[in-house]
């Protein structure tokens, strides 16, 4: 996947032939995800597994039941960084998160967390607001292996120098030495961080959303699905947020293609935080 | 015929870019896709850099953003940028491509498919070889290919790489690549 090898790339027809075995044999529908994207992560898949064609995999899809949750893992799409674009966080601190202070059921949900870059973000963030065993944070993936990998807080140390980089930008209260600990190629972020994090499997596309949600954070998510099923995905995420509630997409993402009925106002432009209207 | 235009660059490739967009007509009537190697965590300034003299507007695009005629799209920092079909961008945060978020490569290879024989691709200069595979992607599709000539690149090994990589249409000067794309509008 690090390297474009330049082989021939998936043609439309086999591209067609794996959406309709996920469909056929696993009852998912991946039809509305952005086409690019998957493309590129059923060709990676091809490439783990040495397959020689994409009917090898179509034909792992029909025979081998067990292939099935390691497949959903490895389409996932891992998050870049921790502290991706400090300035979004910093304003999610200083105008969302410190609303928790005063509210005992400050309700957060992270949708398809795929590799935990983004949760652990946030729980650093409330650590550092002392709102650790205060919020309750809900972080769910429709891959329970993405779930298990975030769990264990392992991460590659060549992932350090950017992440740290990002907290000091980000302005944090401590050295970002505090949350992880070394061994060898990977680090290993502080256990206590996600101690009270409820994980659940959950597809964004088809399950209903948790309840009485008070934040969304839904960074870099969007993009991989095309305008229709976003629309029903937002159509279903804001079903679960009190009125007030807030939203935050990535840096790049506006609801400009899906708000027409105006359920969510933009609170923040260059950040993409949006507030569910209260009526 | 064409439909749209593609350049990739990086180290050097800031000069060429803004005489480039500062060349163009008001009426040039094709997008143009930039994707030049930046750093990661800069958001702001390189847009405002670019405009100072370029007579079309010039915009990061959001994802699914529409594409339109006579505007130029810099590639975001931080993330890849497609040309999806139905003439929108799809953006995406997968793994960096050559050590590059957004890669050349994966711009190119994106436009290629979309827009066939209806595309320029163009590599300037530039320090490592992401590019190589998508201008021959480019070439594959039926496009024209064309590179800045490497004798004029402050660092050629892109270039020099993608005429490795492909049988490239045109090895021009930026004059030449004006003059080119001039003649379109």
């Amino acid at each position: 996947m690090n390297n474009a090898n330049g082989k021939q790339g998936l043609g439309i027809i086999d591209y067609r032939n794996i959406l309709g075995a996920i469909q056929e044999f696993h009852n998912k529908d991946f039809s509305n995800y952005s086409f690019t994207p998957l493309k590129r992560r059923f060709e990676h898949v091809i490439d783990l597994h040495n397959m020689a064609s994409p009917n090898d995999l179509v034909a792992k899809l029909r025979d081998d039941e067990a292939f099935f949750p390691v497949f959903l893992h490895e389409i996932s799409i891992p998050e870049t960084e921790m502290f991706r674009d400090p300035n979004a966080w910093r304003e999610l601190r200083d105008g969302v998160l410190v609303l928790a202070l005063r509210d005992p059921e400050f309700r957060i949900w992270l949708p398809e967390a795929t590799s935990g870059e983004e949760l652990f973000t946030l729980c650093i963030i409330l650590e550092e607001l002392k709102l650790l065993d205060k919020a309750k944070v809900l972080a769910t993936s429709m891959s329970l292996k993405n779930l298990e990998r975030i769990q264990k807080g392992v991460f590659s140390a060549k992932s350090l120098e950017v992440n740290m980089a990002n907290y000091k930008r980000y302005k944090g209260n401590f050295k970002f030495e505090k949350y992880y600990t070394e061994a060898g190629n990977e680090i290993v972020m502080d256990p206590e961080l996600v101690k009270h994090v409820e994980f659940q499997a959950h597809d964004l596309c088809r399950d209903e959303p948790p309840s009485k949600l008070k934040l969304v954070l839904l960074r870099n998510k969007l993009i991989y699905y095309n305008k229709r099923l976003e629309m029903d995905v937002l159509r279903n995420v804001q079903k679960g947020m009190l009125p007030g509630a807030y939203l935050v997409l990535g840096i790049q993402e506006n609801l400009e293609c899906c708000n027409a009925d105006k359920r969510f106002v933009l609170v923040n432009k260059s950040e993409s935080i949006y507030k569910k209207a209260f009526s | 015929m064409y439909k749209a235009v593609i350049i990739g660059g990086s180290a050097g490739s800031f000069q060429v870019v803004t005489k480039i967009l500062a060349s163009l007509p008001k009426n040039f009537n094709l997008p143009v896709f930039l994707c030049l190697h930046r750093l990661k965590h800069v958001r702001s300034g390189f847009v405002e850099a670019l405009s100072i003299k370029s007579a079309l507007p010039i915009v990061e695009p959001s994802d699914k953003d529409n594409i339109r005629a006579g505007r130029v799209y810099l590639a975001p920092a931080n993330y890849h940028m497609y040309i999806e079909l139905g003439n929108v961008f799809a953006l995406s945060t997968e793994e960096s491509v050559n050590h590059s978020r957004p890669s050349i490569d994966l711009s190119f290879f994106s436009a290629a498919y979309t827009y066939k024989n209806k595309l320029i691709g163009i590599i300037l200069s530039g320090a490592n070889k992401d590019g190589a595979l998508g201008l021959r992607k480019v070439k594959e599709a039926g496009g024209l290919t064309v590179v800045q000539d490497p004798e004029e690149c402050q660092v050629k090994t892109m270039p020099t790489a993608s005429m490795a990589a492909t049988k490239v249409d045109h090895v021009y000067s930026t004059d030449r690549i004006i003059n080119l794309l001039k003649s379109l509008a």
